[in-house]
């Protein structure tokens, strides 16, 4: 073997262990601030010192109007539903949210077709920015088998495809006025409209080992869990086969439980939904005000 | 086992150490038991379909070389080629062939007759039939001895490195490999690495990306037009030459470091300044094969000039029926026949040696592009009522490009990399990008192409397309 080669390919390893380490932390440092986004929401959830928080999927981030609550309760609010993540992503913002110390009510939106989808693990690469520094984020993470101990020690893996984040951070200067929430605009299509239903799809019983999780990291720091199942222009879970099975939870927990999955405002009205399982602006407002009040009433 | 998964990633290098650990006269029975474990890892039963056509292809072929009567040999041979490609038949284009059939009795009205047969195809089939089908050609044709060791022709035949999706070996250029003793050498490693980085970041980086967006349009055609369908089309074009070409230059390296050189299958197809040039770069290992056991045997060129563009036709018709079993691949096979017919007709290639003025050069590249592009139509689309809809409304740009901006990002900084990587190597056939040397440049770039393969990639795209072929 010749010297020369020996020189550069030593060199040529060097390099990737330089760039992996010295590229991982600029990209540390940086990732902080992006501010808008997804990974925008992930960042000012851990950041923010609200005192009510949203969880959820995509019915939470754009069903739960922050203002509208804060304005009724004259708390602070922010939301933290993030479009196809649940349970799993729930519990971590929440873990690490709780040493902040000043929560006092989590509104935990209950999806049923959240429950069953399987699409749901392959989402957690979303979150690999997060594995080294936040325990519970790992714990997630490494819920999906795919990932190997080989991948996650790669500093650059770790934040795979984040590239356009940064780029689009970097131009786009935006603040998050809506504290979390992503109002929807537009109407449901009733022309074009073929409804979903829960199609006795086997439940991932992980998600409620997660759920369970939740309940507990929420009693232990005295914080007060309300379970919700937001409005559906038409019921997904037309027999309540799985809002019966969280309902069961929550009342073993004696905890509350809203179901509004066919709220006598909104049911079957086209101008408040996106989609049968979303609310646009109009609609999330309305359901907003309505929680509001039940809320405060609690208090 | 897929290359862009953890298991083979763990896997190649054990393979590696015990190949190179074992005694020569063991190797071949180390890369046999890799390969049947490689290929047992999509399924099982897999296993009997190849082990039934490389005991057939194996013992016709001493067969025909043992006997004298022509004859005989002419008998062993069809019953080598009949058996091959009945396997092949029945797995793969039974049910199309069912189907088509019982669609014309529907039209006279009569009932189905065929059933449909709930049927996995297995991966890879066309690939290791048609190299079988070659082995016994190349026997009766006398251009090759028999192998004798029914282990060392069942390695050609599963080879891992190119067992599910090519290059198609030839017996003549494969098995005397599996007879020489290989040394672990530093040129080799390093030329095979090469070849390696540059697959994965076809696949990672370009192919899975591009997928998420071609695959958005194409699996969704009613709710897209014009705009969309052309953004969809180019980038299927970058998606499948990356996937494939990724495959073809991973199973390469992953070949070399072991000391085997397998050939080159892609060749920088979309630098291509003519039809017939596009085909002398893209799939060279299948093309080839067509050339020397469907195209010659047909009369090649050597006939009058209307039989000789009726073989040049029906050569890529039955490519495109190789490719898979769905009248969209017939069509694109036929409309690459009817552009090669007419390139030769009008006499339209650049003769060797022939200069031609870089804007002549590009008007020609992109025009074989766009014609090469058209037919990615039928490749792509899942059936051929979706391929005429997108054909009949990509002239129609009511509604506003369908936008996935992060798929665009990426894959612009994905291409603008491999353009220039592809632009200095077809310009200098010698290049260090590609050779088994290493100085302060390649060693820079190749790091580089590592990191941007793991900050860019996507690493649960899925197999290769090819695959399924």
């Amino acid at each position: 073997m010749k010297n020369s080669n020996i020189k550069y390919i030593i060199l040529f390893i060097s390099i990737i262990f330089i760039i992996d380490i010295i590229g991982g932390k600029i990209l540390k440092s940086q990732f902080r601030n992006i501010s808008f986004g997804t990974y925008g929401n992930i960042n000012n959830s851990i950041n923010s010192n609200s005192e009510i928080m949203i969880l959820g999927s995509s019915r939470a981030m754009h069903h739960y109007n922050s203002k509208v609550l804060s304005k009724q309760t004259k708390v602070s609010c922010y939301n933290s539903g993030l479009g196809g993540y649940g349970f799993f992503y729930n519990y971590a913002i929440l873990d690490e949210k709780i040493k902040k110390g000043n929560l006092k009510i989590i509104i935990l939106d209950i999806s049923p077709n959240v429950i069953v989808d399987a699409k749901s693990y392959d989402k957690l690469n979303l979150l690999l920015p997060y594995y080294k520094d936040y325990n519970s984020f790992k714990e997630i993470i490494r819920l999906d088998s795919e990932f190997s101990q080989l991948e996650l020690a790669s500093n650059m893996y770790l934040y795979n495809s984040t590239l356009y984040d940064f780029f689009r951070s970097s131009i786009v200067k935006k603040v998050d006025n809506n504290y979390g929430f992503l109002p929807l605009n537009g109407t449901i299509d009733e022309n074009n409209f073929v409804p979903m239903k829960y199609n006795n799809e086997k439940i991932d019983t992980n998600k409620f080992i997660y759920l369970k999780k939740i309940i507990n990291l929420c009693s232990l720091n005295d914080i007060k869990l309300i379970g919700v199942v937001s409005p559906t222009y038409l019921k997904y879970d037309v027999n309540n086969i799985v809002i019966n099975q969280f309902k069961s939870v929550f009342d073993s927990n004696k905890l509350e439980f809203y179901d509004y999955s066919d709220f006598y405002k909104l049911y079957n009205t086209p101008k408040y939904f996106k989609d049968q399982l979303h609310l646009n602006k109009l609609g999330a407002e309305v359901f907003s005000e309505e929680l509001a009040n039940k809320i405060v009433y609690g208090l | 086992m897929l290359f862009n998964s953890i298991h083979f990633i763990y896997f190649f290098p054990i393979v590696l150490i015990l190949y190179y650990l074992s005694p020569f006269k063991w190797r071949w029975l180390v890369l046999l038991v890799s390969s049947y474990y490689f290929y047992m890892s999509w399924n099982v039963n897999y296993i009997f379909l190849i082990l039934f056509t490389t005991f057939i292809s194996y013992y016709t072929a001493i067969k025909i070389e043992s006997t004298k009567s022509i004859f005989n040999k002419k008998l062993y041979l069809t019953i080598s080629i009949v058996s091959s490609l009945s396997v092949l038949f029945f797995y793969k284009y039974f049910n199309f062939f069912g189907t088509s059939i019982n669609e014309i009795f529907n039209i006279i009205n009569s009932k189905p007759r065929i059933p449909y047969l709930k049927l996995l195809l297995p991966v890879g089939i066309s690939f290791y039939t048609f190299q079988t089908l070659s082995y016994s050609i190349d026997v009766y044709k006398g251009s090759m001895e028999t192998e004798k060791h029914f282990g060392i022709y069942a390695l050609y035949v599963s080879f891992f490195p190119q067992l599910v999706a090519g290059p198609i070996e030839r017996s003549t250029r494969l098995l005397p490999q599996f007879k020489v003793k290989h040394k672990l050498t530093l040129g080799n490693f390093i030329m095979g690495f090469k070849w390696v980085i540059i697959g994965y970041y076809m696949k990672l980086v370009i192919a899975d990306r591009l997928a998420l967006y071609v695959d958005s349009v194409y699996n969704n055609v009613y709710q897209h037009t014009g705009l969309t369908f052309i953004v969809a089309t180019i980038l299927f074009a970058f998606q499948i030459f990356c996937d494939f070409a990724g495959y073809s230059s991973i199973a390469i390296g992953i070949a070399r470091i072991m000391g085997f050189k397998l050939m080159t299958n892609f060749n920088r197809p979309y630098f291509a300044s003519s039809i017939s040039d596009f085909w002398h770069r893209w799939h060279i290992s299948l093309s080839t094969w067509f050339r020397d056991y469907f195209y010659i045997p047909l009369g090649g060129s050597r006939v009058g000039i209307p039989r000789w563009y009726l073989n040049l036709f029906l050569t890529f018709l039955i490519s495109g029926l190789w490719h898979g079993a769905n009248w969209t691949f017939v069509i694109w096979g036929a409309l690459h026949g009817v552009y090669i017919v007419i390139e030769n007709m009008l006499k339209l290639q650049v003769k060797k040696g022939q200069k031609i003025s870089a804007f002549k050069k590009l008007l020609r590249i992109l025009t074989v592009f766009i014609l090469v592009d058209f037919a990615w139509i039928f490749f792509r689309a899942n059936n051929l009522t979706e391929a005429f809809y997108i054909v009949k409304s990509i002239f129609n740009f009511k509604t506003a490009l369908y936008i996935n901006s992060k798929v665009f990002f990426f894959g612009i900084v994905g291409l603008i990399i491999l353009f220039i990587n592809d632009y200095i190597v077809e310009n200098n056939k010698n290049s260090i990008l590609l050779n088994s040397n290493i100085n302060y440049k390649s060693a820079v770039y190749f790091a580089f192409l590592i990191c941007l393969t793991l900050f860019m990639g996507v690493f649960n795209g899925g197999q290769f397309i090819y695959f399924q072929f």
